[in-house]
């Protein structure tokens, strides 16, 4: 899996379950936070489908953070106001850009992360494919 | 008459605020919690985030639960504590063609590419005051019938209607425009660049935006279309990794988006597309800006709806609310004025009447 694959797992996992592999991690290492986290605002741009104009949605909150492990950047950027999660976030992530000793242990739980993600997505869509329409022709 | 500074009442204020404080918590019923209105008052959060213009769940809860129901108010709370927080930057360009679709309609044609999926919809059930809700018991809700295997994610995205029509040649290719105007750091200049016109009717009333499209839709403007596609679901959000430079996705948001064709000549007979896109889901909004977007494209300037101008600046609930509640405030020496006027034409009136 890529480190762009990783980060999208890493920013839909639960905080608590990136909490405490952190902290697992900065057992072993040193951390210097580059960019504490800090919530801010994200603007979403957007593609029309009439002109394929580029315009501004709005905006999201977010929450930022950078971090360097053992010499190595980690960043992270996820939705809402959530510190703890994002340097937490940040940190798994440098991790694993660093190929870390727990990276093994790091790939198994993002696994299990994405597995229930996964799954509550699709129960979400699997409810909703039993309201797909089926017209039948009237005589 | 010149001005007169005067200062007065503060207690007052300071005892007003007091006692809205008062009603909100001074009765016998559990209070509200931010989890209970994001779960049991979707409507009102998603429009909220819509009108506020930041998408957060969670803060558009507070600001209902603050505003105690008034979402005018609430937006207006979200929109003020925007200007607290630093724009970290900008997502990469959204594309409605890769929504996680959970519901997705066609008013053209019943055969769509993909089908029909209604989603949570009342729209074809009978609507009446449920009584059985006045004393409802939490209990678990049916489950849909389930016998499948859930683990595996299965794509849920559709091709878009209007891309089909498209490529059979009956849809106009609008040109496209590359310029992203901020209505947030510029004013708007008119004629209006496209790009904010879709930025201030994403972020408009729904209720101003409503009226204006029924109105073109009764015969006051030159737009009555047909809903290509109504679809709604989750959109990926995406940015440029600072370290790496590749791009990342940082989440999902929920979005309803509506394409609708309008029959139109330019050159040959054609269907042109009008276009709406709103944070959350709402479906009524989503609808008018399509109109709106539709009737904003039209050179004849006839109806209200069709006039940029009166749309962008009355769509906005927050500068509305904003203008129309200030005649509340205290304008003493204006009235005064106006007294001393009207005093002064009756004495006059009175003068010529005895003459």
């Amino acid at each position: 899996m890529t480190r762009a694959e990783y980060f999208e797992i890493i920013a839909q996992s639960s905080e608590k379950v990136l909490v405490p592999l952190a902290e697992k991690i900065l057992q072993i290492s040193s951390m210097i936070i580059k960019k504490k986290p800090e919530k801010g605002m994200l603007m979403l741009q957007t593609r029309d489908g009439a002109a394929d104009t580029l315009f501004n949605l709005g905006e999201i909150l977010v929450t930022e953070c950078m971090v360097e492990l053992d010499g190595v950047e980690g960043y992270m950027m996820m939705p809402g106001n959530v510190p703890e999660k994002a340097i937490a976030g940040a940190v798994i992530e440098a991790a694993l850009a660093g190929g870390h000793n727990l990276s093994e242990e790091i790939k198994a739980t993002l696994a299990q992360e994405k597995k229930r993600v996964n799954k509550e997505k699709a129960k979400e869509v699997f409810d909703v494919e039993k309201t797909a329409v089926r017209f039948e022709i009237m005589d | 008459m010149g001005f007169v500074s005067v200062k007065a009442g503060w207690d007052a204020v300071e005892n007003a605020e007091k006692l809205v404080e008062q009603r909100r918590i001074g009765h016998d019923a559990p209070l509200l919690t931010l989890p209970q209105i994001k779960t049991q008052l979707r409507g009102a959060v998603d429009k909220v985030m819509s009108e506020g213009s930041l998408y957060d769940e969670e803060l558009a809860a507070l600001a209902i639960k603050q505003a105690q129901g008034d979402l005018i108010e609430a937006s207006f709370l979200l929109r003020a504590y925007k200007t607290t927080l630093e724009r970290k930057g900008y997502s990469q360009p959204i594309l409605g063609k890769e929504m996680r679709v959970l519901r997705r309609i066609s008013s053209t044609f019943k055969d769509v590419p993909g089908g029909q999926i209604l989603g949570e919809s009342l729209d074809y059930s009978l609507r009446l005051l449920n009584f059985n809700l006045m004393e409802e018991k939490k209990t678990e809700t049916e489950d849909i019938e389930d016998n499948q295997e859930k683990d595996t994610l299965r794509e849920f995205s559709y091709p878009k209607v209007s891309e089909i029509l498209r490529k059979e040649g009956i849809v106009v290719t609008e040109k496209k425009e590359e310029f992203s105007f901020d209505i947030t750091r510029e004013s708007i200049v008119f004629p209006a660049p496209r790009s904010a016109i879709l930025q201030s009717l994403a972020r408009g009333e729904e209720g101003a935006m409503l009226c204006l499209a029924y109105s073109s839709l009764r015969g006051y403007g030159p737009v009555h279309p047909t809903i290509a596609e109504l679809r709604r679901g989750y959109l990926p959000v995406r940015i440029k990794h600072p370290i790496t430079g590749e791009t990342v996705k940082i989440g999902e948001i929920r979005a309803t988006e509506c394409e609708a064709v309008v029959p139109e000549y330019r050159e040959k007979q054609i269907f042109g597309l009008g276009y709406g896109l709103v944070l959350g889901y709402n479906e009524r909004k989503a609808i008018s800006m399509a109109v709106l977007d539709k009737t904003l494209q039209s050179t004849e300037h006839k109806s209200p709806s069709e006039d940029e101008e009166f749309v962008l600046y009355h769509i906005d609930g927050i500068d509305s609310s904003g203008f129309v509640e200030h005649l509340k405030l205290p304008h003493y020496i204006f009235f005064q004025s106006d007294l001393d006027r009207l005093r002064k034409i009756q004495e006059k009136s009175d003068t010529y009447a005895k003459k």
